[in-house]
């Protein structure tokens, strides 16, 4: 429970603070050291006894309430001036008790009686508006606490001290006057316990007052044992204890803690340890356990005080159960509400939703009342006492507020909730947000993805559109040359026939440039596929030296060619082998000068196959070699034989599909030999046997 | 010349398509020099109402030709009882494997690449109707 403790203090005051402490306990130590003085003193000091000691201190004790309001100024100060009248109320009827006894007499009722039952009136009365002023909230689990434990004592009251005032000698406003006593006593029990079970035990001032009342009590009760001949405590003593308890509520208001009496608490009633609803049990049986203890001691019986005691109490307990049962219960479903909400959350997306799940949360929590979130800038200004304003904060920055409405009774405790609330709100909204980036970026992605694929599909196009559009035309060309050339439009003469076989071949040449090109742009876009089979490598080089036969004879060039025997399967590509196989040829046969010869030999290699061609040709020099494989390099030896200068970039792509190497070693003048080597299916780099298709 | 085919034509028609003029007026020469009748078609469109209409005895189509391509030229002539039977031969500027298989899976029975000989053409062409 949230309690605001004493007063706030500065330098300065704190050396008052221990000064005050000081007058304090010197009240207290020479209050408690005349009462001793009034215990002892003989019985002829009557005068100092009764007169200057006890109604001295009582005077005292007002002065001591009027110096405690000066000094804490509490906020309510009727509270104090009440109980302050009270005593000087009961100083009045002392006085007058006093000068009575000086005079001998004791009698009853007296003007003194009109004096002291006032008083008891008068301190119920600032204790009562203590009480109001103090508890924010009507408890009312405490106050039914407070009236079960009233009841049980009223009852032992009522049978044992009013009772016999009622069947006593007295006269009716005698009875009367006497019975007002208990009841006077038991009033200010009630507000006493109602302070009590309200949780003001922590305040010391609070401690002295209970004291002072119960001292009060208990000396009022041996007096009135005392007249109906049950209490053997004299009257001196009776006395004494009352007027301690008259200087404990002195020694209340000087205490610090006295303004916190008056001072408004805020706090949840909290559900009452068992302890406490086991007492309270207990007390119900109390009126049960009397009439028993009675009937053993053959007493007569008080059936009817019992029986409202017993209702009473009963009552009181039974309402108390009740409404902690019920309260357990709307806590238990208030904490399985939030579960419910907290998995609700989880499950549920897009801030709108979240937003809603959260306001019929509140609203259910709420009851009668109102719960509006809103998650915008707006800024409700938390004046209202019926009005909770819970923030809903993301990663420290503020995105909205949560405003419920309901009686004030309900405020507090709606205030610890809510909050729960919008915190799980908060990270329900950081997840959201998270998500959404995540969203975002895989939204991102996929458009990114989209777009290399367009590209790709452009890419494709292009090759097939420029191969369309390079092709079409040179097909007219070549065509309509050979239809020409055929003699199929009319005879041609020599010269005629001698123009058109040069048109010819550059038109031949210009198509195999655009295959160079077009196969070289495949490989660059990555779209060089391979479609490999086993093959024999010896047979598809025998083809290559059948193409190359004519080309070779019309220089002429000697070909020889030389495959192993047993030469394993090879798996690749047999048209692009067969391409690599006819390039290599016939660049050694453009390269080489007449009579020279080109020799092929395949052969096993370790794990991989080897190819070598042989040329006695021009040669490449050295400082050549390295950027022989670049496009359009055409060594400077060469620069006679025509060619693209792609060929050997060609060969290269072709070679690295399959995962194999080529080198080269030359010497001008001398000769070129190429050599490839393939490595075997299994082989690292080889291609895979279980694509039909590679892709480079 | 060709042997007598079962048809009720003197010489064969043969249907040619190709939005290229030159090569569309080459395939026509020199078909017609080998002894067929030509129609000219020079998109997809035409050749595929020339072909329901007049149902020639062989199909020589370009593959890349505006408003009907002649893939989908050939799938639909597959497609289509009247013109079901006929033989195709596609030209093609494309010389990918993936794009000749793609003739054949359309039903294509021969393919020539471009740059082409007129006189290979002519051959197939009179083998293919040679078979008939």
């Amino acid at each position: 429970m949230a309690t605001v403790s004493g007063t706030s203090l500065d330098g300065m005051a704190a050396v008052a603070v221990g000064r005050r402490k000081w007058v304090q306990f010197g009240v207290l130590g020479g209050g408690l050291a005349l009462c001793l003085l009034y215990l002892v003193l003989p019985e002829r000091l009557v005068f100092v006894r009764e007169g200057l000691i006890y109604v001295g201190l009582e005077v005292a004790v007002v002065a001591a309430i009027m110096l405690g309001v000066a000094w804490y100024r509490p906020e309510v100060p009727a509270a104090w001036l009440y109980i302050a009248a009270g005593i000087a109320s009961w100083a009045i009827g002392d006085a007058i008790w006093a000068a009575y006894v000086m005079d001998g007499k004791n009698p009853f009722p007296s003007a003194a009686d009109a004096f002291y039952i006032p008083g008891y009136v008068l301190l119920a009365a600032g204790l009562v508006i203590a009480a109001k002023r103090r508890f924010a909230e009507r408890d009312t689990g405490a106050i039914l606490d407070a009236v079960v434990f009233v009841a049980v004592v009223g009852l032992v009251l009522w049978i044992y001290e009013i009772e016999p005032m009622r069947h006593g000698e007295l006269s009716l406003f005698a009875t009367t006057i006497s019975i007002a006593y208990p009841l006077g006593d038991l009033l200010l029990l009630a507000v006493v316990a109602r302070f009590m079970v309200g949780g003001a035990w922590q305040l010391a001032s609070f401690r002295w007052l209970a004291g002072a009342v119960a001292l009060a009590l208990f000396g009022d009760v041996s007096i009135a044992l005392s007249d109906v001949g049950h209490s053997s405590l004299s009257q001196r003593w009776s006395n004494m204890l009352i007027l301690a308890g008259v200087l404990l509520f002195g020694v209340a208001a000087l205490d610090p803690s006295m303004r916190a009496l008056t001072q408004r608490v805020y706090s949840v009633a909290p559900i009452p340890r068992l302890r406490r609803l086991v007492l309270i049990a207990v007390a119900a049986l109390v009126p049960a356990m009397v009439l028993i203890a009675q009937a053993v001691r053959d007493e007569p019986l008080h059936v009817t005080a019992v029986i409202v005691a017993t209702v009473l109490t009963f009552g009181g307990a039974l309402l108390r159960w009740g409404g902690v049962m019920g309260e357990l219960e709307r806590t238990i479903g208030r904490e399985s509400l939030l579960r419910q909400y907290a998995s609700e959350l989880l499950e549920t997306s897009g801030r709108e939703r979240l937003a809603h799940l959260a306001e019929q949360t509140a609203q259910e929590i709420v009851g009668q009342g109102s719960a509006e979130l809103r998650l915008t800038d707006a800024h409700t200004v938390g004046d209202d006492p019926r009005q909770v304003v819970a923030e809903i904060v993301v990663r420290g920055e503020r995105v909205g507020e949560l405003v419920a409405r309901a009686p004030s009774g309900q405020i507090l405790r709606l205030s610890e909730i809510l909050p729960t609330v919008t915190n799980e709100l908060a990270l329900a909204l950081e997840r959201e947000s998270l998500l959404e980036s995540e969203r975002e970026t895989a939204a991102t992605l996929a458009e990114q993805n989209e777009q290399l694929r367009e590209l790709d599909k452009m890419k494709d196009q292009f090759v097939s559109t420029v191969s369309h559009e390079l092709r079409t035309p040179l097909a007219s060309m070549i065509g309509y040359l050979e239809v020409t050339l055929d003699g199929e439009v009319g005879e041609l003469n020599d010269e005629q026939r001698e123009f058109l076989e040069v048109v010819n071949r550059n038109a031949g040449r210009l198509n195999k440039l655009i295959e160079d090109i077009l196969f070289i742009s495949r490989v660059d876009a990555g779209r060089l596929s391979l479609d490999p089979s086993w093959v024999a490598l010896g047979e598809l080089g025998e083809a290559s030296v059948v193409t190359a036969r004519f080309a070779a004879e019309k220089k002429p060039v000697q070909l020889a060619l030389a495959v192993e025997d047993g030469l394993p399967l090879y798996w690749g590509d047999p048209i692009r082998l067969t391409q690599m196989l006819d390039n290599l040829l016939s660049n050694a046969i453009k390269f080489t000068l007449a009579d020279g010869t080109v020799s092929l030999s395949i052969a096993g290699n370790g794990d991989a196959l080897r190819v070598e061609i042989a040329d006695s040709g021009v040669g490449i020099p050295e400082d050549e070699v390295d950027r022989l494989f670049e496009r359009f390099f055409r060594a400077s030896t060469g620069s006679s034989a025509p060619g693209t200068g792609l060929g050997l970039s060609i060969i290269q792509s072709i070679i690295q599909a399959h995962g194999g190497t080529i080198g080269v070693r030359s010497e001008v003048g001398v000769g070129t030999t190429f050599t490839v080597d393939l490595p075997l299916p299994g082989m690292p780099g080889a291609p895979s046997q279980d694509a039909t298709e590679v892709t480079t | 010349m060709t042997d007598g085919t079962p048809a009720a034509r003197e010489q064969p028609l043969i249907l040619a398509a190709d939005d290229d003029e030159d090569l569309l007026a080459l395939v026509a020469f020199r078909l017609g020099r080998a002894g067929y009748t030509v129609l000219q078609a020079h998109d997809g469109e035409e050749a595929l109402e020339l072909a329901r209409r007049e149902l020639p005895d062989l199909g020589v189509f370009d593959v890349m030709m505006p408003k009907l391509d002649g893939l989908e030229l050939t799938r639909r002539l597959r497609a289509d009882e009247a013109t079901t039977g006929m033989p195709i031969i596609l030209l093609t500027a494309r010389g990918q494997d993936t794009d000749l298989s793609e003739g054949f899976d359309a039903g294509a029975d021969d393919y020539l690449r471009k740059p082409f000989s007129p006189q290979e053409l002519s051959r197939r062409v009179q083998s293919m109707l040679g078979r008939r």
